[in-house]
C-alpha cells in the first residue's frame, strides 16, 4: 500500500512517500506563489522518485498552511497534528516538539500514545522562525547552511534583540559596522531565537524527551542555544524538515488501513 | 476575512432595529430637548432612565461599528490625531466617531454631560475626560472600588454616597428632582429584564444547547443598554419563550451537538462569525464568560441599595473569575475553553494562562489561547487562527 503526506509551508513544501509504513521517497522544494502548483510540483517529484503515478497513492493528506490548496488530498490536517504524530513516530520517548519552520513556530506537548495535549504557536511575528534567520544570512553575507557551524566557533557572543526581525537586522548592521566578529552575531542570533522559542514553549511545559523538526533544527547552533536554556539534550530527527510531511503520510497510512 | 455572525433564532433578527432605535432615538430625544449622556456598560444606569435622561454608550457603539465592518477607518481617524495604538480600540473608535461625518447612525449624539464609573477598566476615566474636554460638558465619576473577596457593609455605604451624589448631579444638570417611584418602577423593569436573561442562560444548560455564542453575543444588547426599560423586558420575554421552545423540540444549533465549549472575554466584533466556524466541528459555545456578567437582581424596595449591590459584584475579581469559570464549566458540561487574549482589554486577557492550567487541573479541560483584539481587525490574521482552532479541534477529536 502507498500512501503520501504533503505539507505545503509558507518557505518550503515538503512531501513524503510510504510503502507499508516504511519511507520511500520523499521531497523538499521551495514553496512558490501558486500553492496549487506547488502542491503538484511537489508531489510529481516524489512520484517520479519512487516510480510511482498518482493513481497508485491509496490516500493522500495535506497539511501546512498551503493545507487547503491540495487538490489531490483526500484528507487535511494541521501542522501540530502532523509534526506530533511525525515526531512520535522516530522518537517514540517524546513528550515535547518544537517545530520552527519558515515563518512559524510551535511547541506541542505530548500525551500517552503521543496524542497531542497542548499546543502554543508563535503570533503575528516573525521572530524566532527560519525568516528570522534568512534575514541574517543575508545581512551577514553568509549561506543560511553554514551559520550552525560559524556560531560554534564564538568565544563572544554578542547580544541581539530578540523582538522584531526588522529591528533585529539594523542591531546586526551596526555590529557589523563595530566591528564585532561574524560567527558572534550569528551565535547572538541563534541565541535571540532560543530565547524567544523557550518562551514560547514554556507555555505548555517542556519536558524531556524534546524532539526538535522543521528546517531550523537544521541548525547546530540554534540547537546548541536551545539546549542551554532547556538544559538537556534535544532529539533531532535526520531530515527534520519533513517530519511535518511524514505525520501527514502516518495518518494517511491510519486512514487507509480502516 | 471576517464574518458577521449567522444567527440561528428568529428573536435575535430584531436585534439591530433595536439598536437602531436606540441610537438614533438618542438624535430625536436631543432634538426635543432631552439631555443626553455618555456611561459605559454595568453602571447604575437605572437612575438615568429614571430620569428620562437618554443614555449611549461608546463601547457598546463601537462594537457595532466593528459588526458592521466600519470601525478601521475611524480608529485610523484617532491614530492620526496622536492617539497610541495600544488604546483600548473601543475608545479610538469612538474618538475617532466624534471626528468623523460618516459614522453609524449618525454617530452618537452629542452629550450634554457625562457619567463614568472609576471600576476594573483603567481606560474608561482617561477616555471620558477626553469626551468631556471634546464636547465641553461636565464628568461625573463614580469610585467602584475592586472588591477581593466578599461585599462589605462599607463598600455599599462608599458607594451609596456616591449614587446619592450622583442624584444630586443628575438633578442639577436636568433641573428636575428624581422621582422615586418612577425608580422603583425602572429597578422592577431591569430586575425583571435580568431574571430573565438568568432564565435564558440557564436554559443553555440543556444538551443539545437551544442557542450559541452568535445569538447571545447579538441578544445582550439589551441588558447591557437597556436595563430599567420595557423594551427590554419584552425582548426578554421573546426570546425566553423561543429559547423555551426550542429546548421543548430539542432543537440545537449544530445538527449533532459533539463539544461544548466555552469562549473567554470579548469576541472579535468583527468577526462574530468566527463562532460559527466551530460548527463544522459540532461545537457549540454554552456560555461566555462575558455574556453571563451582566444581570442583577434589584429590589424595588430598596432600590438604591441593591443598585450598590448590583454594580459592585465582584464578578471580575480574579480569584472569583477563575473558580466561578471551573463551577460553570462544571454546570455546563464544557469540553474545552477558547479564550480570546484581547490586546485592547489586558485585563479580562490577564488571568488566562493561569485560568488554563485551572481548568485542565480541576477539570481535565484543554484551552486554546486565540490573540486578537475585540474592535482592531487591522491585525487579525485568518489562516493563522482558523490553524490554530483546527488543531484544537484535532486535539478534543482524539480525547
Amino acid at each position: 500500500m502507498y500512501v503520501a503526506g504533503i505539507d505545503i509551508g509558507a518557505l518550503t513544501a515538503k512531501s513524503v512517500i510510504l510503502k507499508d509504513g516504511k519511507v520511500l521517497a520523499f521531497t523538499v522544494i521551495p514553496s512558490g506563489s501558486d500553492s496549487k502548483e506547488t502542491a503538484q510540483k511537489v508531489m510529481d517529484a516524489t512520484l517520479s522518485k519512487a516510480g510511482l503515478c498518482l493513481k497508485n497513492v491509496d490516500f493522500t493528506v495535506s497539511t501546512g498552511y498551503g493545507r487547503i490548496s491540495v487538490p489531490f488530498a483526500d484528507l487535511q490536517v494541521t501542522e501540530i497534528s502532523c509534526h506530533a504524530k511525525g515526531a512520535y513516530s522516530l522518537f517514540p520517548t517524546a513528550k515535547t516538539v518544537i517545530d520552527i519552520g519558515g515563518q512559524d513556530s510551535k511547541a506541542i506537548k505530548l500525551g500517552e500514545n503521543g496524542k497531542v495535549v497542548d499546543f502554543a504557536m508563535n503570533d503575528r511575528c516573525a521572530a524566532g522562525t527560519g525568516r528570522f534567520l534568512e534575514v541574517m544570512a543575508k545581512a551577514l553575507e553568509v549561506k543560511l547552511e553554514d551559520m550552525g557551524d560559524l556560531s560554534l566557533q564564538s568565544k563572544n557572543r554578542a547580544k541581539i534583540s530578540s523582538i522584531c526581525t526588522v529591528f533585529a537586522e539594523s542591531e546586526v548592521i551596526s555590529q557589523i559596522s563595530r566591528g564585532t566578529p561574524k560567527v558572534d552575531i550569528i551565535a547572538g542570533i541563534h541565541d535571540a531565537i532560543a530565547s524567544r522559542v523557550f518562551g514560547m514553549a514554556s507555555r505548555v511545559k517542556i519536558e524531556k524527551d524534546l524532539v526538535m523538526t522543521g528546517g531550523v533544527a537544521k541548525n547546530k547552533g540554534v540547537i546548541k542555544a536551545l539546549e542551554e536554556k532547556v538544559g538537556f539534550k534535544i532529539l533531532v530527527p535526520e531530515e527534520p524538515q519533513i517530519v511535518g510531511a511524514l505525520g501527514a503520510a502516518i495518518i494517511a497510512q491510519e486512514k487507509a488501513a480502516k | 476575512m471576517t464574518e458577521r455572525g449567522k444567527k440561528s433564532l428568529e428573536t435575535s433578527k430584531e436585534v439591530f432595529k433595536l439598536a437602531s432605535q436606540h441610537y438614533l432615538g438618542a438624535h430625536e430625544a436631543k432634538r426635543m430637548g432631552k439631555p443626553v449622556t455618555w456611561m459605559t456598560g454595568y453602571d447604575p444606569v437605572e437612575l438615568l432612565y429614571a430620569m428620562d435622561i437618554a443614555v449611549v454608550y461608546p463601547e457598546n457603539y463601537s462594537a457595532l461599528c466593528a459588526v458592521t465592518q466600519v470601525a478601521p477607518k475611524f480608529i485610523e481617524k484617532c491614530e492620526s490625531l496622536g492617539y497610541s495604538r495600544d488604546l483600548c480600540s473601543y475608545a479610538r473608535n469612538t474618538i475617532g466617531t466624534t471626528f468623523s461625518q460618516d459614522a453609524p447612525f449618525g454617530g452618537l449624539a452629542p452629550p450634554d454631560f457625562l457619567v463614568v464609573a472609576r471600576k476594573f477598566c483603567k481606560t474608561h476615566i482617561k477616555w471620558w475626560q477626553v469626551l468631556s474636554r471634546r464636547f465641553n460638558c461636565p464628568l461625573f465619576i463614580i469610585d467602584a472600588p475592586y472588591i477581593t473577596g466578599k461585599v462589605e457593609d462599607y463598600h455599599i455605604d462608599h458607594y451609596l454616597a456616591q449614587l446619592e451624589e450622583l442624584i444630586a448631579f443628575l438633578e442639577k444638570q436636568t433641573g428636575k428632582k428624581m422621582d422615586y417611584d418612577k425608580l422603583a418602577e425602572v429597578v422592577k423593569l431591569s430586575d425583571r429584564a435580568s431574571a430573565l436573561w438568568d432564565e435564558i442562560m440557564e436554559m443553555r444548560k440543556n444538551v443539545p444547547c437551544p442557542v450559541g455564542a452568535a445569538d447571545i453575543l447579538s441578544c445582550m444588547f439589551g441588558i447591557v443598554t437597556l436595563p430599567g426599560t420595557r423594551t427590554a423586558v419584552e425582548f426578554y420575554e421573546r426570546l425566553r419563550d423561543e429559547v423555551k421552545e426550542r429546548v421543548k423540540n430539542k432543537i440545537g444549533t449544530v445538527p449533532v451537538e459533539r463539544f461544548r465549549l466555552t469562549w473567554d472575554n470579548i469576541v472579535m466584533w468583527y468577526n462574530v462569525g468566527l463562532t460559527n466556524y466551530f460548527q463544522k466541528y459540532g461545537a457549540v459555545f454554552v456560555f461566555e464568560g462575558y455574556t453571563m456578567v451582566w444581570s442583577g437582581r434589584l429590589d424595588p424596595q430598596k432600590p438604591l441599595e441593591s443598585l450598590a449591590k448590583k454594580y459592585l459584584t465582584p464578578f471580575i475579581e480574579l480569584n472569583n473569575r477563575a473558580w466561578s469559570m471551573v463551577e460553570l464549566c462544571k454546570q455546563y458540561k464544557v469540553d474545552g475553553a477558547v479564550m480570546h487574549s484581547n490586546r485592547s482589554c489586558k485585563f479580562l486577557s490577564l488571568l488566562q494562562y493561569e485560568l488554563k492550567d485551572i481548568l485542565m487541573e480541576e477539570l481535565g479541560i484543554p484551552s486554546l489561547i486565540l490573540e486578537g483584539d475585540h474592535c482592531d481587525g487591522r491585525a487579525y490574521s485568518d489562516a493563522q487562527i482558523r490553524t490554530r482552532i483546527d488543531a484544537f479541534m484535532e486535539l478534543l477529536e482524539k480525547r
